[in-house]
């Protein structure tokens, strides 16, 4: 009985439908009842809202970076995306991410390349670096204490120390750090 | 029209919905445009299965839904495999699951009945809530509703008409209702899950004491409320079997 209650408030419209199989029994029974009155103008009219999508933006901005590859995650952004607009290496990616690599080594440039691809500010990305190194979520241990990360490298030595890292790429990335 | 950038569609109303989803997620230069065509794409329909909510505020939910559709657009998966019928309906769930989050944390801000309508309408006394009666006891809830179920059935779901007709008299129970009964009964199955079995259905401590606080009773109170409206529609349910034979 449980059920059918359920499905009698479903079609009823007392209850908002849930799942597809919902939805079509709620718009069936729909179909039997008299409509209600057509879509007012300013209920159609998509505009008169469009103010509260950039008070969510706003809010997304002030809110402090959790994370590169979570933010990239949330734009619905593949690891292979993120590397390819920052142009730079899942390798660097990562280690950025991990707050391994030195913000005072790393070119202005490619924080805004890092903030662009993320549609994060260059503040928040700059004060997410900033921080202390994390070990990967991944990371397990089985040691009493603790073990401690290892001071985070320049930038210079990270890229010279990637393996992964094409021969134009790495000339690219070592080119930015002169020109600072 | 402004050119995608995903999918490779000229404009934003040839779009599918996973494109705009895509658009959204972005938060590039396309998503307020993407936003607004999957607006107009879905808020007739949506807001239609809204209408008869009983707080009367279907227009409202809806939009207030479709705003958080943007902010939750990256949440959104999609089924390539779905034809266009079952694709929107995914969608209109998914809103729907959204809408219904909204609308049970509205109702959390409300505050419950005056104890005058908890005397006048049933002339029972309105109790404060006790702590003995804060919780039901666990499965006392589906024994009250097996022990009810064991009246009605006699109906099979081999059998087209008697479904039909125990639908038909399930709608008639539901209008027979009072406010409070009714509103007992929603707040109850809000918290339906149609994928656990019956036996697995429970509704946490937590739920019953927010339901309680907000029409100010108690649990037993609301036991009986609710068992008020399930004998209402069993015994609707009993007239129309009587009507036939």
């Amino acid at each position: 009985m449980d059920e059918r209650i359920y499905n009698a408030l479903i079609e009823r419209g007392w209850l908002i439908p849930q799942t597809e199989e919902e939805v079509e029994r709620a718009e069936r029974a729909l179909a039997r009842v008299e409509l209600p009155p057509s879509l007012s103008p300013e209920l159609a009219d998509p505009y008169r809202l469009i103010h509260r999508l950039d008070e969510i933006k706003a809010r997304e901005n002030r809110k402090p970076l959790t994370g590169i590859l979570n933010a990239a995650q949330d734009l619905r952004k593949s690891d292979d995306e993120l590397v390819e607009e920052t142009r730079l290496s899942h390798v660097l990616v990562t280690m950025f991410d991990l707050r391994q690599i030195k913000l005072s080594t790393t070119p202005q440039k490619v924080i805004e390349r890092i903030a662009s691809a993320i549609r994060k500010t260059v503040e928040q990305v700059t004060e997410y670096l900033g921080g202390e190194p994390r070990f990967a979520v991944s990371a397990n241990y089985k040691a009493e204490d603790a073990p401690a990360l290892d001071e985070p490298q320049s930038f210079a030595d990270a890229v010279l120390d990637d393996p992964t890292l094409s021969d134009e790429r790495r000339e690219e990335l070592l080119a930015m750090i002169e020109s600072v | 029209m402004t050119s995608l950038q995903t999918g490779g569609s000229a404009t934003v109303s040839d779009a599918t919905d996973k494109q705009l989803f895509a658009l959204m997620a972005a938060r590039g230069d396309d998503d307020r445009e993407a936003w607004a065509e999957f607006y107009r794409r879905y808020i007739d329909d949506f807001r239609k299965i809204l209408q008869r909510l009983p707080q009367g505020r279907g227009d409202e939910l809806a939009q207030e839904a479709m705003i958080q559709a943007y902010e939750r657009a990256n949440t959104f998966r999609s089924d390539d495999a779905l034809d266009a019928d079952a694709s929107r309906r995914r969608t209109l769930a998914w809103l729907g699951r959204i809408a219904r989050n909204l609308y049970v944390s509205s109702l959390r801000g409300q505050r419950g009945v005056t104890v005058g309508s908890l005397t006048g309408e049933d002339g029972e006394e309105a109790l404060r809530l006790s702590e003995k009666g804060r919780f039901l006891a666990r499965g006392e809830l589906h024994r009250e509703i097996e022990e009810l179920e064991a009246k009605v059935t006699g109906t099979t779901d081999d059998d087209e008409d008697e479904i039909s007709d125990y639908r038909r008299s399930l709608q008639e129970g539901l209008d027979a209702l009072t406010q409070r009964e009714r509103d007992i009964l929603i707040a109850t199955y809000e918290h339906y899950d149609s994928a656990k079995p019956q036996q697995q259905q429970r509704l946490p401590p937590a739920v019953v004491e927010e339901i309680c606080q907000r029409h100010n009773i108690n649990a037993d109170n609301l036991r009986q409320i609710r068992k008020r409206a399930y004998q209402k529609l069993a015994r609707m349910a009993e007239k129309d079997s009587q009507i036939e034979s």
